[in-house]
């Protein structure tokens, strides 16, 4: 299964892991299913998916509630073990 | 021609002004007037053909050559591409192994109409292995020995997947070899034909090992993947395959890209529809033999490979 969340950001379903890839920030990541579905549900919340994507590796100051909305869902994904961020 | 056609006068003259090799997919001319140059190519690259006329198209040009004023004091062999001059010069002495780090840097600077992964590529019974790895993962060594086992050689240092069908295009050239698994092949296979050991590179002592008059001869016959592996050699481990997801191997893979990133969403696509086809594992050998007989296996028992993981 192939799905183009929105302009270049893909995602790809590989025996049941979720693979995600940002054309805009170079980065391809492992989704869990639940955080797949909480970004989706974001993302109908009109949030970026790909600056969501770009906050995995780095440390960019989040301005707005929107972004600081996203980056504690992030960080708490990470805790959980939901996103596993390789480059 | 093929190049083992011509006799070293007539190599030197032609190659003193440029000379077509056909290293398939593409052409490369090659102009040198160092002598080791000219030599090695007669070893390593003698059942390829040479293209004298003018008519063919060229993908790369290339120029090994020395500065004159140079001789009499650490005299150093100078890589031109296009006319620039991409790297700083090195000694003499590594003329050759720099024309083979110079081409291999073309390719994955130029060629963006593939993904290029950084492995060796070979094939048994239209199974092919991408064998992707780090330097000094062991994948050369283990390449050499595969090729000089009756397997076919697509490549050494790259694969390169086509992106609307996602088989694998071959380049075969020379394997590259270095320090230790130079004589651990020329052990492993006494007819094997190396060309000179050039010592104290960057890479330490660097040797090529010719490729089979098969692989060049089928070097248009493209392959699909079918295995991805994931060498490591570590001296007196047990061998171990151990099979890794699909989503771990495209993010492993997308990290032994050269050009991953330039293709964007093309090259996200195929490096996962490549890995769709395939099956992905982590490999630890020790031993050249045991992992030659468990790729054997992988290949005979083809689509019931649970009964052969370790």
């Amino acid at each position: 299964m192939f799905y183009i969340l929105q302009d270049n950001v893909y995602l790809r379903i590989l025996e049941g892991e979720y693979l995600a890839y940002s054309a805009l920030t170079n980065e391809t990541i492992i989704l869990d299913e639940t955080a797949f579905y909480l970004l989706e549900s974001l993302k109908n919340e009109k949030c970026c998916f790909s600056s969501l994507l770009s906050l995995f590796s780095s440390d960019k100051a989040s301005r707005g509630d929107t972004k600081n909305l996203l980056k504690f869902f992030l960080e708490d994904f990470i805790k959980r073990g939901f996103v596993r961020v390789y480059c | 021609m093929k190049i083992k056609e011509y006799n070293r006068k007539e190599l030197k003259a032609i190659f003193n002004k440029g000379g077509n090799i056909v290293i398939s997919p593409f052409i490369v001319n090659i102009q040198s007037s160092l002598p080791e140059v000219t030599k090695s190519i007669e070893c390593l690259y003698s059942d390829y053909e040479l293209i004298t006329d003018d008519t063919s198209f060229t993908d790369f040009y290339v120029n090994i050559c020395s500065r004159l004023f140079r001789w009499g004091y650490k005299p150093q062999a100078r890589f031109y591409t296009d006319g620039r001059q991409p790297f700083l010069p090195l000694p003499l002495s590594q003329a050759f192994p720099f024309f083979e780090w110079g081409l291999n840097w073309c390719i994955a600077q130029y060629i963006n109409t593939r993904l290029i992964i950084h492995s060796a590529v070979v094939e048994k019974n239209s199974q092919v292995f991408i064998f992707p790895g780090i330097p000094g993962a062991g994948k050369s060594t283990l390449c050499a020995a595969l090729i000089n086992r009756g397997w076919r050689l697509l490549s050494d240092e790259m694969a390169m997947v086509d992106l609307d069908n996602y088989q694998v295009t071959p380049i075969v050239r020379p394997v590259g070899l270095k320090n230790e698994s130079i004589d651990i092949i020329k052990s492993f296979a006494p007819d094997a034909v190396f060309g000179k050991s050039f010592l104290d590179t960057s890479k330490g002592t660097v040797a090529h090992l010719k490729p089979s008059i098969k692989s060049v001869e089928q070097s248009t016959k493209k392959g699909v993947c079918r295995w991805v592996i994931f060498p490591e050699y570590v001296p007196n481990a047990k061998l171990q395959l151990v099979p890794i997801s699909s989503a771990e191997s495209v993010l492993k893979l997308a990290g032994n890209s050269f050009n991953y990133n330039v293709l964007g969403g093309a090259g996200f696509e195929a490096l996962c529809s490549l890995v769709e086809k395939s099956e992905s594992f982590s490999f630890t050998y020790s031993c050249l033999d045991e992992a030659i007989m468990k790729f054997n296996e992988l290949v005979e028992k083809d689509g019931n490979t649970h009964s052969v993981y370790l």
